[in-house]
């Protein structure tokens, strides 16, 4: 395992070059659906509510939080690739993933939560706040909440190699998630984010910006069908080693069908992703789209 | 041992029937003035009434039921009997007083105000349970 080179001035450059056309789309998107929430009543500017069910949308965060006080109790699990067929069950007999965690509103816009994931033993403590929201006029066009995570990888110190420290044991993942409700059935998001591990395997790197697509869209009063897309930007210019592009993790696509209640949010999706956490997801998949390596995977959420 | 099967298929009888002969009808709910006579600001059009179904249907139809009958999966757990909302009696009521019964609620029915904080879906919930009217 290889301690971090991270370079801050690699990451700026790299930012810029892909900050510019991401809010380009943005604006384009936005004055393209100025109109269609647009209202000139009384609750011009009232909150936009339900612009997703929930905060976790298959595999990636959305720009809802809890309410203030609420807990949301989190349980996802991750089967097999369903690559041997009859044989496992389509991943159903396979090793499996599984995460439990909690979230806690402490405000209307900012949430802590706690989360413990089966793969590498990992302690994820996560928080989201949501500074921006959506209003019905569209005087505020987009709803932007930023979410931090932290993952402390639980396993033996024998793990981490000869010369270990503690910190070899954290993995960080950052994103700017940025959504917009179009009308009732139809919500999108665009998240960019930055994930860092402090020691990796080797030839692998410690740092990636990555890209998220995401939406919803309402087939009945209760059911969505919904879809992810993230691609890890490898680029060049950030790499560490002149032959890491041989361990570029792999985009992932992720869809399913979305249920939800009052207190209980259900979604079944097939997914290349199998880490749970963010930071795994993206700087560590080898599942390829093209490939067909996907796999089924299920969240659920209990409000209470 | 058949008299045994008898006397505990007479035992789950009756502790069913003590459940379901439970359920009472509400008792009467006074509503604030200043709600019942709260116009509704939202027009009742079918953007509106399609809002509301959204809200009801995640909310308020595992109770209430489909079509505000009171017979949704969860009806026969509680102690008070949901209310018929096709009836005459409720919706002669004004649009304020179903709205505060919706969103604040009491005894079984639980409050919406955090679950249910936009303004636009209490209303748009309030013209979709119109259309319940027979």
């Amino acid at each position: 395992m290889i301690r971090s080179k991270y370079s801050i001035q690699k990451f700026m450059k790299m930012t810029f070059s892909w900050m510019f056309p991401f809010f380009l789309f943005l604006a384009v998107v936005l004055s393209a659906s100025q109109n269609c929430f647009a209202q000139e009543d009384e609750f011009a500017n009232d909150p936009v509510t339900g612009t997703f069910e929930s905060g976790l949308l298959g595999e990636t965060q959305t720009t809802v939080t809890p309410f203030a006080g609420e807990f949301e109790l989190h349980i996802q699990h991750r089967f097999g690739l369903i690559e041997n067929g009859l044989e496992d069950v389509f991943g159903i007999y396979a090793t499996s993933n599984i995460r439990m965690g909690v979230n806690y509103g402490i405000t209307e816009k900012f949430m802590l939560g706690y989360g413990y994931t089966k793969d590498y033993k990992l302690q994820e403590f996560h928080g989201k706040y949501r500074f921006f929201t959506q209003t019905e006029s569209n005087s505020i066009p987009v709803s932007v909440a930023l979410y931090g995570n932290l993952s402390i990888n639980s396993q033996d110190k024998v793990v981490f190699g000869n010369d270990y420290a503690f910190s070899d044991r954290l993995g960080y993942f950052s994103q700017l998630i940025v959504a917009h409700k179009f009308n009732d059935n139809i919500s999108l998001q665009l998240a960019p984010s930055f994930t860092h591990f402090n020691k990796t395997d080797s030839l692998v790197e410690h740092d990636k910006v990555a890209i998220t697509f995401s939406g919803r869209a309402k087939v009945t009063p209760s059911m969505s069908v919904f879809f992810e897309y993230d691609q890890p930007l490898n680029i060049d210019d950030m790499r560490e080693f002149t032959n890491s592009d041989q361990t570029d993790p792999e985009a992932n696509l992720t869809f399913g069908m979305e249920i939800g209640t009052s207190t209980h949010v259900f979604q079944v999706f097939m997914s290349n992703y199998e880490g749970i956490t963010p930071q795994r997801n993206i700087l560590y998949n080898k599942n390829k789209i093209g490939d067909g390596d996907f796999l089924v995977g299920f969240n659920i959420l209990v409000r209470f | 041992m058949k008299k045994m099967k008898f006397f505990i298929l007479i035992a789950i009888a009756v502790v069913g029937f003590a459940f379901t002969a439970q359920q009472k009808k509400a008792e009467v709910w006074k509503v604030p003035a200043e709600y019942k006579t709260m116009e509704n600001p939202l027009a009742n059009d079918k953007a509106s009434v399609n809002t509301g179904k959204m809200v009801y249907m995640k909310h308020c139809r595992s109770c209430h039921g489909n079509a505000g009958l009171g017979d949704g999966p969860k009806a026969a757990r509680l102690k008070t009997f949901p209310g018929d909302f096709s009836s005459a009696e409720f919706q002669g009521q004004s649009d304020g007083e179903i709205m505060y019964k919706a969103i604040f609620g009491r005894d079984d029915m639980p409050n919406y105000e955090t679950k249910i904080p936009s303004k636009k879906e209490r209303w748009a919930v309030v013209n979709y349970m119109r259309t319940f009217k027979k």
